[in-house]
């Protein structure tokens, strides 16, 4: 088993919280772990990874933290 | 876009231009600078079959002092117009006016003569020349006619041009005034449609002010002029007489201003050129 | 080692290798392409600005010559919306249109011509509905609603302290209402874009946008191909502004070459892009601002309202921005901000060149300069007394990093002469009078709160040059120059031997967009992270040509050196590639965020900004209400300065474009129809309208997240303009005008009714 912290960020947030910390099986996915909290957006999302850019199929390791927001903009 | 259908005629000379209209005049509108008539054709307000394009007649493009006269030819560019030593000397304020009109780019293709037939009532170069008391001349394959410019022009886009016929010249009397002065209020400081205009010029033989924008065609300000001619240009008349300018305008209310506004702007343009012929101020 | 001085290809005008081509129109723009066989597309869209659609009907457009589709919402595959926050405004309407000039249908033709007569024979049968033509009507008891949800599209408020009691206690309450109007972006190239499918099957889109990635999603989402069939190439487009950060014919493009499966081109007319491109909100903002004896601020009160037009799109963070603006760089105890996004039928309102910042400052700005004159202090001297100081607590709870840039502004405009000697100016005629006015502004850098996680590359190329790679389209910033330079400083090499490639999702990574003043920033801090990644990697593998350990390695100036001997960075990269190993790094950048947004905001706060002080001298023409704008005078702080030829170009764009929004723009809605849609009817300042002195002079400080210390630069000079020149109408008239623009019937209007014999009295 791992952990892995989720955080939300823009729109996101209010939809479905501010982060999350899971506890996911050996060999899940990015997105394995969005879906869990009801994040399933896949045609439009942004994921980050230790803050790095990280796809949705990315194997997750323990201790991970991922940002996952819509690609939004702003001034 | 839609222009398919027209059939350019390209004449080489004013004979050949004649003989064109002749055959296709009813059906032809005419292109020169084709500052104008590029919009219309955009925006499909040409429904002529013809566009007889003159700017290949070379012959029609002078600008000529004599008989007591400066003539310029139809081909006569605003760019032409700056450059001219008897304009400038004869006319200081068609060329505050020529400066008016469009850009650069604008001003080396667009002539007066097409500034006069376009006949818009904002036209830069018109109050000058209406205070000028210009003529047109016409030419058609039968003979010639020469026509008062106030009388030439109708209204917007319309004067008593004949289908079959060309301005072929645009003149003036060079008349020897004591001062003349230009200024348009544009919403910006080159390149915008006249909101108002006035043009005054203080002629040997008495006071000549014209007015752009404030009715379908320029309009002279007779009674104004014929008060300064009474009472003269004083500090004292200057009020009075832009007072009797604006009350000879009856402007309209569009999207450039309000009819209010114009009557105001009136007035204040007729006073800053009255005032900088009284002090022989230089255009700022 | 970073130097932190004497930097050698920053700080420098290394001229931008586009600027000649550009100038004398040798740059192929998408709108000039015409690859063989393309089709033409035409829009068809509603006249009115409400109307129930009751039927679309094609058949007698279909059967027109040349047409080869007819696309209606039927053919999407996806959602039928799009939008950056909130899909609400369709991709193409089909049971009620809201906007006049909202898009119904696509047509494509063998040429330009047959597609505007298919276009005109598309029939769509109307039932129009009452519409709603301005945001009092759009509030009031009677008002049918444009979408189900209501009129209000967001409605957000802060407050801290207690102003009320505040105001109550205060020496001095300021209590006035602000309006400020439409403004159209006016991009030489209007929206445009040309696509094809390639021998892959994927759709290649070369279209005018500001953010290529998120395009491409919003692309994925609405024709329903997954994101990696779709590549979307932003560079070059013909300006942008704000106007390109939204989706505008991105989808109908998409769009149309999947149905005709050719290569299609559309591009708006002029008179389509003023119905249908988007504008700057119009604000109304009623605001009450307390001080003390001191002439330190207590409280302010604002209420803002915009006009986002039917679909929110950029509304809820323009409202941000202004909301965030609203109490200036200034420490305000006690606040309350209130901020309404109303929708109306006039069209859309979206993101334009400092989102809600320029209106926000007028009213904020035109407040200080009013309590400046009530107390009889200077209005530099005010805005001193009441700045932001580095590591304060700012107003929304977090604390501020690095502002001595502001003071340092503030500093260089009371030093200058044309702010000492203001009184001192003699105008040429006796109804000009000439006047000195000041504003300071603030602009965050980025998104706020929102997550934002740039990511670039460079590419070491064993032939002998280093390329980046960035996706934040250069649409005219000049970003291509600054960032080869940031590029050539971090390896210590010429920038003639970098190369750019840019916004183009097939070749380089998501660094985001072009807005939010964020470019040079985001992108520059994800390339220095880049370049932080190659040098180590060439390390590596130089230490192993020389026989030694990697951090026996030193790197310098294009050099990799150990005490056996020394190679370049381009053999290096050789080696990489004879081994397999990859000569290309991906480089990211976090950007520093508060934890705790406002509630109710998107992305309020900002952490880092930049700063500005504005001198302007205007002369009015009494008797005609006309303003002749002389002097600008800029003093900006935009951290860290990379190009200065490039950054002082920017600014003198930003301050013209502010001039006209002071001064003549405005995107005039009559009954919900747009009026202004051409540059014919909607004036933008021309060159003879520029100011005798245009200057800059920045007030360099360094921002310790930013590449060298840069923030950025697009958005600041356009924010104080309108303020400083109404403060300078006021000096010249002893008139403040509250409403933009300043137009010359405005201005005379406002005038003590002045007849022009006492004008010379």
């Amino acid at each position: 088993m791992i952990s892995v912290r989720v955080e939300l960020g823009g729109p996101f947030r209010e939809r479905f919280g501010h982060w999350h910390a899971l506890t996911l099986g050996e060999g899940a996915t990015i997105g394995d772990g969005l879906k869990r909290i009801g994040v399933n957006e896949d045609l439009y999302i942004v994921v980050v990874r230790n803050s790095e850019r990280a796809e949705l199929s990315d194997i997750l390791k323990d201790g991970d933290t991922v940002v996952a927001f819509p690609p939004v903009g702003g001034g | 876009m839609k222009y398919s259908h027209i059939k350019l005629l390209s004449p080489g000379s004013l004979d050949e231009a004649l003989a064109f209209l002749h055959d296709h005049g009813a059906e032809a509108r005419i292109i020169s600078g084709g500052t104008d008539l590029s919009v219309y054709l955009k925006d499909d307000l040409v429904k002529e079959s013809v566009i007889v394009d003159i700017s290949k007649v070379k012959e029609l493009r002078y600008i000529q002092e004599a008989d007591g006269m400066v003539k310029l030819g139809a081909r006569t560019t605003f760019s032409d117009c700056l450059g001219s030593h008897a304009v400038w000397r004869k006319a200081t304020f068609l060329n505050e006016a020529a400066r008016e009109v469009g850009s650069t780019q604008i001003r080396n293709l667009a002539t007066v003569a097409g500034n006069v037939c376009n006949a818009s009532p904002a036209a830069d170069s018109l109050p000058p020349l209406y205070a000028l008391e210009a003529s047109v001349t016409l030419r058609s394959s039968l003979g010639e006619r020469e026509v008062r410019l106030d009388e030439f022009i109708l209204g917007p886009r319309k004067t008593r041009r004949s289908a079959d016929e060309l301005v072929t010249e645009v003149k003036f009397p060079a008349v020897d005034g004591h001062g003349n002065r230009f200024r348009k209020l544009g919403l910006r400081a080159s390149q915008a449609i006249s909101v108002v205009s006035v043009a005054a010029l203080s002629a040997v033989d008495g006071w000549r002010i014209a007015m752009g924008a404030v009715g379908p065609t320029v309009v002279r300000a007779a009674d104004a002029e014929e008060y300064l001619d009474r009472n003269g240009l004083t500090q004292a008349s200057l009020k009075a007489a832009s007072e009797l300018v604006a009350r000879a305008a009856k402007p309209i209310t569009d999207v450039r201003g309000t009819a209010e506004y114009r009557k105001r702007a009136i007035e204040a343009l007729a006073y800053q050129c009255l005032y900088d012929i009284l002090y022989g101020q230089e255009g700022t | 080692m970073m130097r932190l001085l004497n930097y050698r290809w920053i700080q420098r005008p290394v001229p931008n290798p586009l600027g000649e081509e550009k100038a004398t129109g040798v740059t192929r723009f998408f709108s000039d392409m015409f690859p063989q066989g393309c089709l033409m597309a035409k829009t068809v869209r509603s006249p009115h600005p409400r109307a129930k659609v009751k039927g679309i009907d094609v058949s007698q457009a279909l059967r027109g010559p040349g047409v080869q589709a007819i696309v209606t919402a039927k053919d999407i595959q996806g959602l039928n919306a799009y939008g950056v926050f909130f899909q609400e405004a369709p991709v193409l309407a089909s049971t009620e249109v809201n906007y006049v000039g909202e898009p119904l249908a696509l047509v494509a033709a063998e040429t330009e011509e047959q597609a505007e007569a298919a276009a005109e024979a598309v029939r769509v049968d109307y039932e129009q509905l009452p519409f709603i033509s301005s945001m009092e009507e759009a509030l009031g008891p009677d008002a049918p609603n444009i979408l189900p949800d209501g009129n209000i599209a967001r409605h957000c408020v802060i407050e801290q302290g207690d102003y009320r009691k505040a105001l109550a206690e205060s020496h001095l309450v300021v209590k006035n209402t602000y309006r400020t109007q439409k403004q159209k972006h006016m991009y030489l190239e209007p929206e445009a874009g040309m696509g094809y499918l390639d021998e892959a099957g994927v759709l290649n889109l070369f279209v005018g946008g500001q953010n290529p990635y998120r395009d491409r999603l919003q692309i994925a989402r609405s024709v329903g191909l997954p994101k990696e069939k779709i590549r979307v190439v932003n560079f070059p487009v013909g300006g942008a502004f704000g106007g390109k950060d939204e989706i505008t014919l991105q989808i109908h493009l998409a769009l149309l070459v999947l149905k005709t499966r050719r290569a299609v081109k559309l591009v708006w007319s002029r008179e389509e892009s003023g119905a249908a491109g988007y504008s700057r909100h119009a604000f109304k903002m009623d605001m009450e601002t307390g001080v003390g004896r001191d002439g330190k601020l207590t409280a302010n009160r604002a209420v803002l309202f915009a006009d986002t037009g039917p679909y929110m799109s950029f509304g809820p963070s323009v409202m941000d921005v202004a909301m965030e603006t609203v109490n200036g760089p200034y420490i305000v105890p006690h606040y309350f901000i209130e901020g309404t996004l109303v929708r109306t039928n006039n069209g859309m309102s979206a993101a334009f060149r400092g989102f809600g910042a320029p209106q926000a400052n007028f009213a904020v700005e035109s407040q200080m300069n009013i309590i400046a004159e009530e107390l009889g202090l200077d209005k530099l001297e005010l805005r001193e007394k009441n700045i932001w100081r580095s590591r304060a607590r700012a107003n929304f709870g977090h604390e501020l990093g690095n502002c001595e840039g502001l003071r340092k502004c503030l500093e260089k405009a009371s030093r200058s002469a044309l702010w000492k000697y203001r009184g001192n100016i003699r105008p040429a005629r006796p109804w000009l009078k000439s006047g000195v006015g000041v504003a300071v502004a603030m602009k965050g850098i980025g998104f706020g709160v929102l997550p934002d996680y740039p990511a670039a590359a460079v590419e070491v190329h064993p032939e002998g040059h280093v390329t980046a790679l960035f996706s934040n389209p250069d649409y005219g910033q000049g970003l291509i120059v600054s960032n080869a330079q940031l590029v050539a400083e971090k390896f210590g090499i010429s920038p003639s031997l970098v190369k750019v490639s840019n916004a183009d999702t097939n070749f380089v990574p998501d660094t985001g967009g072009s807005s939010a003043s964020r470019s040079t920033y985001t992108s520059g801090g994800a390339l220095l992270d880049s370049c932080d990644k190659a040098i180590a990697a060439l390390k590596v593998v130089a230490a192993d040509a020389l026989h030694t350990r990697p951090d026996a390695v030193t790197y310098s100036e294009g050099m990799l050196r150990a005490d056996a001997g020394e190679l370049d960075i381009f053999r290096a990269a050789g080696l990489l590639k004879e081994k397999g190993a990859p000569t290309k790094f991906v480089g990211t950048f976090a950007v520093p965020r508060f934890d705790s947004p406002v509630s109710g905001s998107l992305e309020i706060p900002h952490m880092v900004h930049s700063f500005a002080a504005l001198l302007g001298e205007v002369e009015v023409d009494t008797l005609l209400g006309t303003v002749r704008v002389k002097r600008l005078l800029f003093y900006p702080d935009i951290g860290r300065v990379i190009n200065p030829v490039i950054a002082s170009a920017q600014c003198d764009g930003g301050l013209m474009q502010g001039l006209g929004y002071a001064i003549m723009e405005e995107h005039v809605y009559d009954a919900s129809v747009p009026k202004t849609r051409n540059f014919t009817t909607y004036l933008v300042p021309c060159p003879t309208d520029s100011p005798v002195e245009i200057g800059t002079e920045f007030v360099e400080s360094t921002e310790a997240t930013g590449p060298f210390g840069a923030k950025g630069v697009g958005e600041i000079p356009i924010i104080p303009v309108a303020s400083c020149l109404a403060d300078a109408v006021r000096d010249a008239t002893g008139v403040r005008l509250k409403q933009l623009p300043m137009s010359p019937g405005r201005v005379l209007s406002s005038l003590p009714d002045q007849k022009p014999a006492e004008a010379t009295a």
